[in-house]
């Protein structure tokens, strides 16, 4: 699998993004629902790599509890 | 003053935490992010040995579908910007360049991509990023003589 080394502040950007991302989206269709389910994978994926990131209090857990809803209708729409 | 006697591997943790705190503290308070600031700058002082804040590096596996994913994210992302890149602020212009920088490594290590920016597009992109980089430069240059 290809690899991409990152720096901490990247991978700030870039989990960012995808929460902005999963926000945006509307759940209507199988590929915008497979999208959210995709950004909510990398942002996982990020986050075991950079666990300091949600070591320290910050915006990113409570960013997660935000975008859960979208996340939850995205599962609801791909059962 | 009082005094706390470290050792190099203790201040060599402190250094590898201290930017991460920094980065997260200036979403909260600017204070904070300048005490640490002056922290770390002491500290560096110190022990020259420990040249930059190295913010750490790592290594992450992505599939082809996830690389793809965030190319996209990160290219619409650039593209809203564009309409209201601000060069004057300079959070603004280093979120900017983080973003440019993250998509040129995905999509110079993943080269199966599909739905990726033209060669155009990425061109005409890039020059805005250089105007952003150098009005960036001007600035910490009139800031800091």
């Amino acid at each position: 699998m290809p690899s991409v080394k990152l720096t901490l502040a990247e991978a700030n950007v870039a989990v960012k993004e995808l929460l902005g991302c999963i926000e945006a989206e509307t759940v209507e269709s199988e590929s915008s629902a497979k999208r959210v389910l995709l950004a909510e994978r990398l942002i996982k994926k990020f986050l075991e790599a950079f666990p300091e990131v949600i070591e320290i209090p910050s915006f990113i857990e409570e960013d997660l509890y935000r975008v859960r809803p979208w996340i939850e209708d995205a599962k609801r729409f791909m059962e | 003053m009082p005094a706390v006697k470290l050792t190099l591997p203790e201040v060599a943790a402190l250094v590898k935490v201290l930017p991460v705190v920094i980065e997260i503290d200036r979403e909260e308070s600017v204070e904070i992010g300048a005490a640490e600031q002056q922290i770390l700058n002491k500290l560096l002082k110190v022990f020259p040995e420990i040249r930059e804040p190295s913010i750490v590096e790592r290594e992450i596996e992505l599939a082809t579908e996830e690389a793809e994913e965030l190319v996209g994210v990160l290219w619409r992302a650039l593209l809203y910007l564009n309409d209201d890149l601000r060069i004057e602020e300079e959070e603004v212009v280093k979120d900017h360049l983080l973003r440019w920088s993250l998509l040129g490594k995905i999509m110079s290590h993943i080269s199966r991509l599909q739905n990726v920016p033209s060669q155009t597009e990425l061109a005409s992109f890039r020059e805005k990023i250089e105007k952003a980089e150098e009005g960036l430069h001007a600035k910490r240059e009139t800031d800091f003589g």
